[in-house]
């Protein structure tokens, strides 16, 4: 059972009140989080369109152990926003000012820019397609760089960038998208994409390339392992066509995908033990799976939301009943900001920037399975450790390191003509003083690992490292398994997009950019922000629409 | 990333749900092998690389003996003298 089952905290009937909007008309309202039989909801009222109820978990117990809060510390985690790029004038505030304005409370770790709305296909449910709405919206190679530099010159900068559509890979300037991403600093290059221009003939090379310029991961949509499914949620079959992205990225060497799943009830819940088992079928190129539950945006009946509507405990509970308890509701998943001490530990000890994953509970979970080497199998990795006493001393390690000052020993000593000397022996204490705290730091993780072998000896040294090539090399062989809920109108919680840290970047045409939450783009200015920077595209390249080959 | 609203709810029977296999593949053999090498690189090319192995040889070690000595300790006196060992290490 949960790892807090015996905390009074956790018993505790949830309830919250919180701002949310009307599905109808987007204006706030108050909304409560109430739980009931077992499960919460979400219910609004609105004066003008009536009462609204949404469910945002199926499992009460699931929800209050991801807000779980003990004695000293719980799982909504304060960020470190940057400063806001706009003063907010809008009397109703958030998410009306956003742009960002000062209400936000979390720095950007993703940040997004879509690269083109182009699409070699055209899903039902895909509102951004250039064919659809006959708007192009492709930023220039200056304004990629425009965005690129927003996202970097923050006092803390995002660490990743996504690019994605649209199909990116569309783009023919892609190699130099991801060259000049790369150049800025980004540490992590993603590309979400349906996988167009890596399945084709030339698919091997085109990876390899990818690659070599700098990229690091493939955000890979994948429904499912059947053709049924791939109808169902696309129109065509793509088995064969994922098939194809898969052997090319091997064989140029292109070793790092995630596979997207889009999930919805009655469509292909159905699939997700599959894809599991299809990700560790090929885990030498798949280091992840991202669950995303169908966000309900544009116009859905309300019997559209009832049907469709997934959440994070349905995914979960299907994992459990789908791998045959292989990983369990009550014991394998934590929400994404369990680990923001015990990342920005490693990333100070190891001089990197942090990845902080400061938002809220409801936005995502996820676990580890690893390769056991001695087992070999896949299992959780919370069978190696303690997770709650790992947590806690990281949170108690991070709390007196954070405060820690640079060296000035001998610089205060020094003599202005001495200060070059004063400055290598200060810096040369602080790399003494940096190994110390490793030590302690993996020291007192000791007494909360359960099962020594090689695979925590390999845990071991990405800790005593730090860097940011052995964090990665850690996930060579593991798979993440998470989930990004995005909100719509239905179940918006204004706390969640106050503390959202995947950050839509858009180049405006005014020379300024826009960096705005994943989920209130979607719901509430996209259109508005499109109409300001697309162009008639049949003007421009409606030559250049490829539809496959 | 801009998959949103599907207005599809057809539903299938005919789609098979695979149990997860535990068996070990090939692939999943040289993904754990790359990792290790990529250790062993590390450590035929710096001295550093020697360190860090015995220090993690080293710590594993105390893992193995403190799990072993777990068995044979009382609970209670064990959490005081997880205690002393916490507050010692976050002393700084």
């Amino acid at each position: 059972m949960f790892h807090v089952k015996d905390d009074p905290n956790f018993k505790k009937k949830y309830y919250k009140k919180t701002q949310s909007v009307c599905p109808e008309c987007l204006s706030s309202i108050e909304a409560e989080i109430i739980e009931e039989d077992g499960k919460i909801f979400i219910r609004k009222s609105c004066p003008e369109h009536g009462e609204y109820q949404d469910i945002l978990s199926s499992n009460a117990d699931y929800y209050r152990w991801t807000h779980w809060k003990g004695e000293t510390w719980g799982w909504e985690k304060n960020g470190e926003a940057n400063p806001p790029d706009l003063k907010g004038k809008d009397p109703r505030g958030c998410p009306w000012n956003c742009g960002l304005c000062e209400e936000h409370l979390s720095t950007c770790s993703l940040a997004i820019i879509e690269i083109t709305n182009r699409c070699n296909l055209s899903c039902n449910f895909c509102f951004a397609n250039v064919e659809k709405t006959g708007m192009l919206i492709e930023p220039s190679l200056e304004e990629i760089e425009r965005v690129l530099d927003h996202f970097r010159e923050k006092p803390i900068p995002a660490t990743s960038i996504m690019f994605s559509g649209g199909e990116p890979s569309i783009r023919s300037d892609l190699l130099d998208v991801i060259k000049m991403s790369k150049e800025k600093g980004f540490k992590e290059i993603l590309l979400a994409t349906n996988g167009y221009a890596f399945q084709k003939p030339n698919g091997a090379e085109f990876a390899r390339e990818c690659r070599e310029h700098g990229l690091d991961t493939l955000y890979l949509s994948f429904d499912g392992v059947n053709d049924e499914t791939w109808i169902t949620t696309r129109g065509i079959p793509l088995k064969e066509y994922k098939e194809r992205v898969m052997k090319n990225c091997r064989q140029g060497g292109l070793d790092s995908v995630v596979l997207v799943v889009t999930i919805a009830k009655t469509v292909n819940e159905i699939e997700i033990g599959n894809i599991l088992q299809y990700a560790i079928d090929n885990i030498d190129l798949v280091r992840g799976i991202v669950f995303q539950p169908i966000s309900l945006c544009g116009r859905v009946s309300h019997e559209d939301v009832q049907n469709l509507r997934i959440n994070n405990a349905d995914v979960i509970n299907a994992i459990e009943k789908q791998t045959n308890g292989a990983l369990k509701l009550n014991q394998d998943w934590y929400p994404l900001s369990t680990i923001v001490e015990f990342g920005r530990t490693i990333a100070w000890l190891g001089n990197q920037e942090p990845i902080e994953f400061t938002c809220h509970p409801d936005c995502g979970f996820a676990t580890y399975l690893v390769l056991d080497p001695d087992e070999k199998k896949m299992i959780s990795i919370l069978e190696y450790m303690d997770p709650m006493a790992i947590i806690n001393y990281a949170n108690r390690f991070w709390g007196k390191l954070k405060s820690r000052k640079h060296s000035e020993f001998f610089s205060k000593l020094a003599h202005d003509s001495w200060k070059g000397l004063a400055n290598m022996l200060d810096n040369g204490l602080e790399w003494l003083d940096k190994q110390q705290l490793k030590a302690r730091f993996a020291l007192g993780l000791l007494p909360f690992i359960k099962k020594p072998g090689k695979l925590m000896e390999i845990f071991t040294k990405m800790i005593l490292t730090g860097n940011w090539d052995n964090v990665s090399s850690f996930a060579y062989g593991s798979l993440l398994i998470g989930s990004m809920h995005f909100q719509d109108a239905y179940n918006f919680d204004m706390e969640r997009a106050k503390r959202c840290i995947v950050h839509f970047g858009v180049a405006m045409p005014d020379g300024s950019v826009l960096e705005i939450p994943f989920c209130v783009m979607n719901i509430f200015r996209r259109n508005e922000i499109e109409k300001q920077i697309a162009v008639p595209y049949k003007k421009i390249m409606e030559k250049e629409i490829i539809i496959d080959e | 990333m801009n998959e949103e609203a599907s207005v599809s709810s057809d539903k299938k029977e005919n789609v098979e749900i695979a149990e997860l296999r535990q068996d070990t593949t090939k692939k999943q053999i040289m993904a754990l092998e790359t990792r290790i090498k990529y250790f062993q690189d590390q450590q035929s090319n710096f001295i550093p690389g020697k360190l860090l192995d015995s220090a993690t040889s080293a710590i594993i070690g105390v893992v193995k003996l403190g799990n072993n000595l777990k068995k044979v300790i009382p609970k209670e006196t064990r959490e005081k003298l997880l205690d002393i060992y916490q507050k010692i290490l976050l002393a700084f």
